[in-house]
């Protein structure tokens, strides 16, 4: 544990109703799930982000072609452009080692949000709004408490952040699979077809499109995905599930990857080290 | 843990849970318009990816109004990814400039295309200096989604229409 605090445990004995709510919100955590959860986060960041390294002036700069969403167009000019992004890959870097990550994970949000408002946003898509809720949560959450080059401040480590984003994945398996249950479109399995022989469709996937499946097989994968995405949100939540639902989430992951080149969906899988955060049997103490 | 920050994270989980609700309950077909939390409506729109099954392909192409040369269209195509260089399915949406949120961004649609648009022409004149470039135009190819490689077929239907301008 090193030098970080257990909780306290007075409010997280009490019963009731308070008393569960504080259990499941405030139990002891262990450190190594949120250094788990940092370091995966933080590569995939710093994947993310680096190959924009020879378009920083395109992307980023006066001299571009960018979009701002939700505020004024202030692009400044390419060296400060270059400045700013190479301050941002530097904070990347500290935050995956774990330096002083109370201080760090806030500016790395702020950098995130900065490339993200000034052109990213354009794009208008689930995974970067997803990667922005996680770098949010990640500012609320004791990332040093292990395998950290430099830790900062005492804190508790409580599973607080770690159930938020437990329970964004879940809400967003659920969500999705409710959103495709309440659309007529996704009762066919046409919609994959399509969506395959469409611009996000890969090479793979337009393979399988063209493969001359039956109809009823496109209809079982449909409502495959379906009931896959419903169950896993609550299922996440039953431990002798939760390995299984993780690893069926990773294949599905990785599936819209190479079926439809979206490998930024795998930002969801930085933080399924979270969904074992908490400290079974750990007896708090004050 | 003191117990004002036991309370202070009380509220951010109940906000949490409250916007996530809401906007789950957003994809339901009488929509029943529960209230997000202020300022969280569009970071929620994670829940209905690839909701429609579209029967076409749409892409979105970049033309120049370049100065008159024999041998050389009016309107020059130039690669959209020298521009935009992000892979097609996300190039496409950028090139839509669809995406006008907030007070401090573009007052409409039209506003935000113009800006982008007036962003693609000074960048061709930097670039491509030798075109002497006067006018930008973003266009869209339509063609029916079918088996085979992705791309507007030589043989087949290719509507084409422009969508805007500087």
């Amino acid at each position: 544990m090193g030098p970080w605090r257990r909780v306290s445990s007075t409010a997280i004995e009490a019963g009731g109703v308070r008393g569960s709510w504080n259990r499941f919100w405030f139990a002891e955590a262990s450190p190594r799930s949120y250094a788990l959860f940092r370091i995966a986060l933080g590569v995939f960041l710093l994947a993310y982000f680096l190959p924009l390294l020879p378009r920083v002036p395109l992307l980023f700069s006066s001299e571009g072609v960018y979009l701002p969403v939700l505020i004024p167009d202030f692009a400044p000019p390419p060296a400060v452009a270059w400045a700013v992004y190479g301050a941002f890959l530097l904070l990347l870097a500290l935050f995956t080692v774990g330096v002083r990550t109370a201080v760090v994970a806030p500016l790395v949000l702020g950098g995130f949000l900065y490339h993200y408002l000034l052109n990213l946003a354009a794009s208008d898509t689930a995974y970067d709004r997803l990667t922005g809720i996680f770098l949010a949560v990640a500012c609320l959450a004791p990332l040093d408490g292990a395998w950290a080059a430099a830790g900062g401040r005492r804190r508790p480590v409580t599973v607080f952040a770690a159930r938020l984003l437990t329970l964004q994945l879940a809400f967003l398996y659920t969500g999705s699979g409710l959103w495709k249950l309440w659309n007529p479109q996704w009762h066919s399995g046409g919609i994959l077809e399509l969506t395959l022989l469409g611009p996000w469709g890969s090479d793979w996937g337009r393979a399988v499109a063209t493969a001359g499946l039956p109809a009823p097989a496109w209809d079982f994968m449909a409502w495959g995905v379906i009931g896959f995405e419903i169950l896993a949100g609550p299922l996440l939540f039953v431990p002798r599930a939760r390995v299984v639902v993780l690893v069926l989430a990773l294949g599905f992951h990785l599936a819209v990857w190479v079926f439809l080149q979206i490998p930024e969906f795998l930002v969801c899988a930085t933080a399924f080290p979270l969904v074992f955060a908490r400290r079974i049997g750990a007896r708090p103490r004050e | 843990m003191t117990r004002s920050r036991r309370l202070f994270f009380s509220c951010v989980a109940l906000l949490f849970l409250w916007a996530n609700v809401a906007g789950i309950l957003r994809g339901l077909p009488s929509r029943p318009g529960v209230p997000m939390p202020p300022g969280s409506g569009d970071a929620l729109r994670i829940f209905g990816v690839f909701s429609g099954a579209e029967t076409v392909n749409r892409e979105l192409v970049v033309e120049v109004y370049a100065e008159p040369e024999a041998g050389r269209p009016a309107w020059v195509r130039l690669d959209a990814a020298e521009f935009v260089p992000f892979a097609l399915p996300e190039r496409n949406r950028r090139l839509w400039a669809d995406r006008v949120v907030g007070p401090f961004s573009f007052g409409d649609r039209a506003e935000a295309r113009a800006f982008f648009a007036r962003r693609i022409l000074e960048r061709c004149r930097r670039t491509h200096p030798g075109l002497r470039a006067t006018e930008v135009r973003v266009g869209e190819l339509t063609w029916p989604r079918r088996p085979g490689p992705y791309g507007p077929p030589a043989d087949g239907p290719v509507e084409a229409r422009v969508v805007y301008g500087d």
